[in-house]
């Protein structure tokens, strides 16, 4: 069974065509409909990304200006973000986008050893990529604000999809806006008030009631009460638990992707230079510390390091980073041991190329494969750590929703409330478990063929 | 014979080397902190004559190395200064709280032996068949499964909506009036929950694990070749199969330790279990630094000393390992 025997004639145009542009078409109907469905949103945010340059230059020299900017710096990369993936479906979907001959582009890295890519590897790729695209877009996709507070007589601790009868004016009162209330002064320019009404839309637009369209005003009444529910119910303090789900994955990624680069920047520096250099006891030295930080469990490191050093997210980064590398450098240190010794290597070397030219133009592209594995390795384990640590209170702190720590304070009433812990935690193991299987899955695809007779 | 002494003479000197170096990085962490931790432990109105006094009392006006001999010293001695939090030695208190992390760790690493060997068993022997193919796809969402969330889930199921389980701590209340007997019961009974949430990872890593080297030694060419020669199948697989498979898992139970350790870290907290994680937890919380420093020391070393024992074990078992 080799999964490369077809041909070129096999590979005809069309089935290509059929089977990505199928996906393509179901992926632009959702597209469509979540467009529609936010359509004020969306024009409210590319209005305010416009206008907020104009507004920048003039209120350059004024005092006292309480836009909030980094509320809005969100709702921008949801809007970006999302015009990125409606411009390449439609590249996509109106042909523009040509696959290159035989399927390869011009590539940056040429590894000598290219990983074959099943179609299961590329479907849990997507996976991936469809979560962060998630996260990214919590703005767009979240019903409710995350920390915003409901009315805590009516809207405690509710069952998902439970209705719950609240007056519309509590929706009224948590209404932020942007900008401040002293508008009295003569800087009243025309794309200000503009400005303005197109964030007070972005931030009202994100307190909808209208979760799962239920946007029915009771009629027998007529006293302003508005039925909600809620898709995953709740918390102990009236806040949505979806809403919450998609902004924690969303603080967890990021924590999760800054912490894995900052160790596959160390762990491949460390790697090249303890297998590339000249000299023994540099190799020994820092292979004896990889050693010794493995031998340590690194939670524990990591908890006494935030203890003394106090937690911030940054140091959350600098952390986990800092403690997972050592695997990378393994890994790496592993196959510069094995390229030293090839030909093509040594020839350079005849060349007179420098170190640093063999390492930039010969070593990095042939480890290319295996840092990649090595990178999507750490990032599930960087958001398992990530999430524990919040979960014991010592990572992401609570005003800011992370999985983590939603489990961890859904603890103290999981008898009353089972919906608030369970929903983090399938997101979190969703996430986690797509992410080590395209792991498994590129370590398959590079090192060529099954082990242990798989059951792919 | 030589070469195992030779070898687990070699693996013991390292393993203290690692625990040298592991005190030092402890230090280093400390003192590179910012922040004065006098200062931040004494009220602000104290004058700073008092503060000297006390700076000097716990020796941090001498210079750093001698600090650092003094604490490295300290430390080889069992003495981890005294917690401030609770106002007693570090070194006694660990030695309260440890041997609790002991007995779940132990009995999860049985739990893991047990369902872990005979389900890899059971898979490897079936390879390909439905039953194999759940147990691979099932192993591996185990295993990706956050402790945490597994604790909480069987948490809600088994202890809040069955009411089958006691949710937390080591005993019930009142249980030291109990007879010998309903006190071990009731022991047990707050033992399952954590101890499962505890190895349902690792029984899942050993499960893979496992199945992997015995699929792996299937299509070896001595095993074919003891076939041959007519052995009974039971006694290839007792005397030639087994004892190649069971090395790797020698090794992942050495690293099982350390994850126990840190998944205590989780459960611990969760259950209200007295134990080291839930110290260490505990210190965090109320900014207990010598505590802190002596349950990262003690998690530390018993990791070394885990991988060591691993190691040694392994050698044992599969003497072909290089010394």
């Amino acid at each position: 069974m080799n999964r490369n025997a077809y041909t070129e004639e096999q590979r005809s145009e069309k089935t290509l065509i059929t089977a990505f542009h199928g996906r393509c078409i179901f992926l632009a109907i959702c597209v469509v409909v979540v467009s529609c469905w936010r359509w004020k949103f969306l024009w409210s945010s590319i209005l305010s990304i416009v206008l907020a340059v104009p507004v920048l230059v003039t209120s350059m020299g004024e005092s006292g200006t309480s836009i909030r900017w980094s509320a809005l710096v969100e709702y921008w990369v949801a809007a970006i973000v999302w015009m990125i993936v409606v411009g390449m479906l439609v590249r996509i979907l109106v042909g523009s986008h040509r696959r290159g001959e035989n399927g390869n582009r011009d590539r940056f890295f040429y590894p000598a050893r290219r990983p074959q890519l099943s179609s299961a590897m590329k479907a849990d790729f997507w996976l991936v990529v469809t979560y962060v695209i998630i996260a990214l877009e919590a703005p767009l996709f979240a019903p409710y604000d995350p920390s915003s507070q409901g009315d805590l007589r009516t809207m405690r601790l509710l069952k998902p999809m439970e209705r719950a009868y609240v007056s519309s004016s509590a929706f009224a009162s948590s209404e932020r806006s942007a900008s401040g209330e002293d508008r009295t002064d003569e800087m009243s320019a025309e794309f200000r008030n503009l400005f303005d009404e197109a964030n007070i839309n972005l931030f009202r637009g994100n307190e909808r009631i209208e979760i799962a369209g239920q946007d029915v005003r009771d009629n027998s009444s007529q006293s302003g009460m508005v039925s909600v529910a809620f898709l995953f119910g709740t918390d102990n303090l009236g806040r949505d638990v979806f809403s919450r789900v998609l902004y924690g994955m969303r603080i967890t990624l990021f924590v999760g992707s800054c912490a894995m680069v900052l160790s596959l920047i160390i762990g491949t520096v460390i790697g090249i230079v303890a297998g590339f250099s000249n000299k023994r006891w540099i190799d020994h030295v820092l292979m004896r510390m990889v050693d010794l930080l493995l031998a340590v469990p690194s939670l524990f490191l990591v908890i006494a390091i935030i203890a003394f050093f106090g937690n911030s997210t940054l140091l959350l980064i600098l952390v986990l980073g800092a403690t997972g590398w050592m695997s990378v450098a393994r890994m790496v240190r592993g196959e510069v041991i094995a390229l030293r010794e090839r030909e093509f290597i040594l020839a350079a070397r005849m060349l007179g190329r420098s170190t640093v030219h063999i390492t930039m133009n010969h070593i990095i592209p042939n480890i290319f494969p295996t840092v990649v594995v090595a990178a999507v390795l750490q990032f599930g384990n960087v958001i398992l750590a990530e999430a524990s640590l919040s979960f014991l209170g010592l990572g992401i702190q609570p005003p800011t929703p992370s999985l983590g720590n939603m489990i961890g304070e859904s603890l103290a009433y999981l008898e009353r409330g089972w919906w608030v812990s369970m929903f983090p935690g399938i997101a979190l193991t969703l996430v986690v478990l797509s992410v080590n299987r395209c792991a498994e899955r590129l370590q398959y695809g590079i090192q060529g063929g099954h082990h242990g007779g798989g059951n792919d | 014979m030589i070469d195992i002494v030779y070898f687990t003479i070699k693996r013991m000197i390292t393993g203290v080397l690692l625990v040298l170096c592991l005190l030092s990085l402890v230090f280093i962490i400390a003192h590179a902190a910012p922040g004065d931790p006098i200062l931040s432990t004494l009220s602000p109105r104290v004058s700073a004559s008092v503060a000297a006094e006390v700076r000097e009392h716990f020796g941090l006006d001498k210079p750093l190395h001698v600090q650092f001999t003094e604490w490295m010293r300290n430390c080889l001695v069992g003495n981890f200064g005294v917690s401030i939090s609770h106002g007693r030695p570090v070194g006694e208190l660990v030695a309260t709280f440890l041997p609790n992390t002991i007995v779940l760790a132990l009995v999860a690493i049985v739990i893991e032996l047990v369902l872990g060997l005979f389900i890899g068993l059971m898979a490897a022997r079936h390879e390909g068949s439905f039953l194999d193919r759940c147990v691979s796809s099932g192993s591996m969402v185990l295993f990706t499964l956050p402790t945490f969330w597994i604790g909480i889930v069987l948490l809600a199921v088994f202890s809040y909506a069955l009411g089958l389980l006691p949710s937390s701590q080591m005993f019930s209340i009142g249980a030291e009036r109990l007879a010998f007997n309903e006190r071990t019961i009731d022991f047990i009974k707050h033992l399952i929950l954590p101890a499962i949430t505890v190895a349902i990872p690792g029984t899942a890593a050993l499960t893979r694990y496992f199945r992997a080297s015995l699929i792996k030694l299937q299509h070896e060419e001595y095993l074919t070749y003891a076939t041959s020669f007519g052995v009974p199948r039971r006694k290839v697989f007792l005397s030639y199969e087994l004892p190649n498979a069971v090395g790797p898992v020698v090794t992942l139970l050495g690293l099982e330790l350390g994850t126990l350790l840190t998944g205590a870290l989780v459960t611990e907290t969760m259950y209200a279990w007295p134990g080291m994680g839930r110290l260490a937890v505990m210190a965090i919380v109320s900014r207990d630094y010598p505590l802190i420093m002596g349950c990262t020391v003690v998690a530390g070393a018993v990791v070394i000393l885990g991988n060591c024992l691993a190691d040694v074990l392994y050698m044992l078992i599969d003497p072909r390992v290089e010394t």
